[in-house]
């Protein structure tokens, strides 16, 4: 009864509240010294393919550190792509299909199944196997925004076997998984409506456990730390403006019907671009500043995780950065390479000056 | 028109469900709870009881009521100090042994009597404001003590003189006028009762006194910080309570003309009880003689239907108990809440659809479409100047304008390097303009119109205008006297943006969108200020025509500009001149080409626009959000237009990016320049207009004046 009233009001345990980005998470301007290592039209996501490190840009693979050199071309949006240990790079394709190139499965192509069009992230394994998370089964790759607004979790962990093609699911049910590492015997996946890290076991011997949660954006894809840990990005932050929106139906609905999605009140890879996007009461400019902490719908995060998957140090790119919408961050020697999709750039950290703080 | 838009028109248009947070803000809104707890204890009285209101028992009742009511009034005295007077019912009994010993033993004529009784009474509260006021014993613990103490008194008398009393009786006319007599039907001891009431009301809320035991009792440390020496008003609290039980047992005397050993037996709990029901705090700082006298009136009642019910005496001493509880429930949860329940209610967002936008987007064929042309702007005063929202120049070429902290401030022509304070105004100064004689006219928002000569002085020419009779919120107050212009004939039209929120608050009016604005005019010629115009949303920029026939104003987040005609056919009508702007308008100034510049301090988003047609998002949104966080209009990118009076919007400059310009509040042409002025920005822009005339200026396009 009380928990109904609670709800009506939305206070107590229905408030609306944002976890506060503090301890390991505290602000800082880190992402703002990152070398701009290659500038290029929506970095999205990063692999080591036979060695070198590579970056998805639309639908074309290039190479990140010979200024850009295109690798692969596809007649779709790339997705999501992984190197695979036998040589090579499996990509996912936004209308569903995986490929295999450069490698010796080159021009192998894994045809969709029906609820599983979204590749967001993929892990290859020593046995052929492939693991791809399917961030919803309605909407695509670069529909996520609806996604999100429909509060959809329709998301799922698949295993696809590359030699026969043949794809079996694991987990369902997930908030837009946007994430994935093998820690030898799990599977963590980044789920990222609920903005938390979740244990998935492969056997499904026992239900799936929260891993990390309550953190203060939206996560996606994660690599592994050449020293123990991984690194997780966050895309964008959460705001207590779209938590409060999310809570309303009708504004939604409206708001999805007559609006282009550019200007939705939502997270986005790179804010204020144009005038048409709404503005926060401390998004005002005063005195020609935007202030780096005003409430903002895009921002820069990359996360360093320890082997039991507690925050150490973080990096940030505050509301008045130049470094938004990193979804995928990968260690190639020495260097922390990140693809910050909303900026239009892949930026590179030298690891051991982050390791130091 | 969709059913719900019209069920939504109709919502918002016809139920003023915002007058509630109006009402709250209100200081006599406390007496409203006691009010209504009085009228639905008439009510239901007169319902349940046959013959309750008849003229004989409603002459009685008033009768008991005068003394009762002046003995809660002596109590609401000392309570709003702070303290309490439990021994108010003894000194009651024992005024009336005294009065009827002394007039029917010892002969006393009336007069001497009368004072007498006021002198044991003041005795009484003597005794008590020494105890409580100067050696600062617990006020419930000292009266509690001085209770027993003077009903022992009562009863040694009692014992002694009851029987020789009880036989006589006093023969004067104006002893029986008092206890039995009626002026106009209405009982004597009532018009005490009203006369006593008024007296301490206008001490209590107009005059010194009451002033001074009102802040002992809100905030008794403050108090003594400021001067008020406590303990003696302390003191003089009980005093009066004291004399105020005095004369109430006076007229009991005269009333009831006997002594019984329980006379005034259980008062304190009934007095006590009419006190805090009527709404004065036990914790002192709030009460009123109104509160003390409903208070009174609804325990009277209640517990005289109560015995006409038929409960036992002892019934009632219970319910009277447990009506002092709750009431002090009340109270406490009352004062606690007031003030959050009032920031909760009070904003009140109302349903605003707008139409479609016209385009904006760079490339498009409308007149509004984005552009470069203010990205580069000469800066004047980089970082030296915070928030000039309005600029005015004058024929030397100088610069005047106000900032946040309530200076005008001018830079002096040509290379308006260093700043100097013109004039200090307090404020917050907004828009500007000349008078004939060259005064500068400052609309400072939280506090009116101004005039600041050449000699730097500063006059106050009004902060007030007509109240609007059907208005709740005092709006002969001016929260946020916005922009301003000058007729021909001297008279000033400038607008207040909005009568709900004040210059430290502007922004929450926009999650609003209400009509709480107007436009005002000044007259110099008999110094009176009058409401010209009402309900308009956010009225911001105001603009004589160019044949000073009528004026344009602009509503901001009305998002149009109207005129209004002072003469000719049309005059006192309003037209409206640009319905649909893709912006927020400000200031309006003239052109040189016979046009008009209008600035846009910020631009319409499609998410915006969406949450103006749901008042309900927006209402929740003020509730559940940080007000950090709330959705803002977009007032990081502004523009300047130019339109002509037939409403036609001829060109547009924007600096998109909002690299030097992110906010443009106003703009003004002067000798062939535009300067741009933003009311959060740390600089003024200045930009070459091509083509334009360079020896046009305010001045001179308003009075001709080339000095």
């Amino acid at each position: 009864m009380i928990k109904m009233i609670n709800k009506y009001l939305g206070r107590g345990e229905f408030s609306i509240t944002v976890p506060p980005m503090d301890g390991a998470l505290m602000p800082n301007e880190l992402l703002e010294e990152t070398e701009k290592l290659l500038i290029v039209d929506a970095p999205d996501c990063l692999a080591i393919m036979n060695g070198v490190p590579v970056v998805s840009s639309r639908s074309r693979v290039l190479e990140v550190d010979t200024g850009g050199k295109e690798v692969a071309r596809f007649d779709a949006e790339i997705s999501c792509m992984t190197g695979l240990p036998n040589g090579g790079l499996a990509v996912g394709l936004s209308d569903g299909r995986i490929t295999l190139v450069n490698g010796p499965d080159s021009g192998k192509i894994i045809k969709p199944i029906e609820g599983a069009k979204c590749p967001t992230a993929m892990h290859a394994d020593s046995d052929n196997n492939l693991f791809v998370t399917h961030g919803s089964s309605t909407n695509n790759y670069n529909d996520w925004k609806k996604d999100l607004m429909e509060k959809n979790s329709s998301g799922s962990l698949w295993r696809v076997e590359m030699a026969t093609g043949k794809q079996t699911k694991i987990c369902g049910g997930l908030a837009f998984p946007y994430g994935i590492y093998y820690d030898g015997e799990t599977f963590i996946v980044a789920e990222s409506w609920r903005s938390q890290l979740l244990r998935i076991f492969l056997d499904a011997s026992k239900p799936s456990e929260e891993v990390l949660g309550h953190l203060p954006g939206y996560v996606s894809r994660m690599a592994p730390a050449q020293k123990d840990g991984i690194w997780l990005t966050a895309f964008a932050p959460r705001s207590q403006l779209v938590e409060f929106v999310l809570r309303e139906k009708r504004y939604r609905r409206l708001m999805m019907e007559n609006i282009h999605p550019d200007f939705w009140l939502a997270p986005t890879l790179r804010s204020n671009k144009t005038h048409f996007e709404s503005l926060q009461a401390g998004g005002v400019k005063v005195l020609g500043i935007l202030k780096p902490w005003s409430p903002a719908r895009s921002y820069g995060l990359v996360i360093r995780l320890d082997s039991n998957f507690q925050p150490v140090t973080s990096l940030h790119s505050r509301a008045d950065g130049s470094r938004h919408g990193i979804t995928s961050c990968i260690e190639h020697n020495g260097r922390l390479l990140m693809a910050v999709k909303g900026d239009g750039m892949v930026a590179s950290y030298p690891v051991d000056r982050i390791e130091k703080r | 028109m969709s059913s719900y838009d019209k069920l939504m028109r109709f919502r918002y248009d016809y139920l003023p469900v915002h007058l509630i947070g109006e009402i709250l803000t209100k200081r006599w809104v406390d007496n409203l709870i006691p009010f209504l707890v009085l009228i639905a204890v008439v009510t239901t009285l007169g319902a349940i009881i046959p013959d309750f209101y008849t003229t004989g028992s409603l002459v009685d009742t008033t009768r008991q009521l005068g003394e009762f009511g002046i003995v809660v009034i002596a109590m609401m005295v000392v309570m709003v100090s702070g303290g309490i007077d439990l021994s108010v019912a003894s000194t009651f009994a024992l005024v009336n042994i005294s009065a009827l010993g002394l007039t029917s033993l010892a002969g006393w004529p009336i007069a001497p009597v009368f004072i007498m009784s006021l002198l044991i009474g003041a005795l009484v509260g003597f005794v008590n404001g020494v105890l409580v006021g100067y050696m600062r014993l617990r006020a419930f613990l000292t009266t509690l003590v001085t209770l027993v103490i003077v009903r022992s008194i009562v009863d040694l008398l009692y014992l002694r003189y009851a029987t020789d009393i009880a036989g006589k009786f006093p023969d004067s006319p104006i002893w029986d006028f008092l206890g039995a007599g009626t002026l106009l039907q209405i009982p004597s001891s009532f018009w005490v009762l009203m006369i006593v009431g008024v007296s301490v009301h206008l001490v209590i809320s107009r005059m010194k006194p009451g002033w001074r035991i009102m802040a002992i009792g809100g905030a008794r440390r403050s108090a003594y910080n400021v001067g008020i020496s406590v303990k003696r008003d302390i003191c003089l609290t009980y005093v009066a309570a004291g004399i105020l039980v005095g004369l109430a047992g006076f007229l009991y005397a005269t009333r009831l003309s006997s002594v019984g050993s329980d006379t005034g037996v259980g008062l304190e709990l009934m007095v006590l009880t009419a006190a805090v029901v009527g709404g004065n705090s036990l914790g002192g700082g709030r009460g009123s003689a109104a509160k003390a006298v409903m208070g009174a009136v609804t325990v009277l009642l209640l517990t005289n239907g109560l015995i006409r019910l038929g409960l036992k005496s002892g019934g009632t001493q219970v319910f009277l108990g447990m009506m002092l509880l709750f009431a002090v429930i009340v109270d406490i949860r009352f004062v606690k809440n007031r003030f959050k329940i009032l920031t909760k209610v009070y904003v009140s967002p109302t349903y605003f659809p707008l139409p479609q936008p016209p385009a904006t987007e760079a490339g498009s064929t409308s007149p509004y479409a984005l552009n470069d042309r203010l990205r580069n702007v000469e800066v004047i005063g980089l970082g030296k100047i915070d928030g000039p929202e309005d600029i005015l120049l004058d024929n030397n070429d100088d610069i005047y304008t106000g900032n946040r902290i309530g200076d005008i401030i001018r830079f002096k022509a040509p290379d308006y390097k260093e700043p100097e304070v013109f004039a200090h105004c307090g404020g917050r100064p907004l828009g500007l303009a000349f008078d004939k004689t060259g005064n500068i006219l400052v609309c400072i928002g939280g506090m009116g119109l101004y005039s600041i000569d050449r000699n730097r002085k500063i006059t106050k020419l009004t902060d007030e205008t007509n109240r609007t009779p059907w208005s709740i919120i005092d709006d002969s107050r001016l929260s946020l006297a916005d922009d301003l212009d000058v007729a021909p004939d001297g008279r000033v039209f400038f607008s207040e943006a909005t009568k709900r929120y004040e210059m430290h608050e502007w922004p929450v009016d926009s999650l609003e969108s209400r009509g709480n604005g107007r436009i005002l005019c000044y007259d110099p010629s008999n110094k009176k200020t009058k409401t010209l115009i009402r309900n308009l949303v956010f009225a911001n920029g105001v603009c004589m025509a160019h044949d000073n026939n009528s004026f344009f104003f602009a509503e901001t987040w009305g998002c149009r500009v109207s005129r209004y005609w002072l003469n000719g056919p049309k005059a006192g009508k309003v037209e409206s001149i640009l319905p649909n702007i893709p912006g927020y308008p400000d200031n309006i100034n003239r052109a040189s080409d016979g046009n008009y510049w209008l600035a846009l301090v910020g631009m319409r988003t499609p998410a915006m626009d969406l949450a103006m047609t749901m008042p309900g998002f927006r209402k929740r949104m003020s509730r559940r959000v940080a007000s950090d966080e709330w959705l803002f209009p977009n007032i990081n990118t502004g523009c300047v237009i130019k339109f002509n009076d037939r409403g036609e919007v001829l060109e547009s400059l924007w600096d998109f990016g909002g690299e030097n310009h992110p906010m443009v509040t106003s703009m003004r042409e002067h000798r062939g320049y535009l300067y741009l002025g933003g009311i959060n920005n740390n600089r003024i822009g200045r930009i070459r207009l091509q083509g334009a005339d360079t020896s046009w200026t305010g001045k001179l396009s308003y009075w001709g004046d080339r000095s």
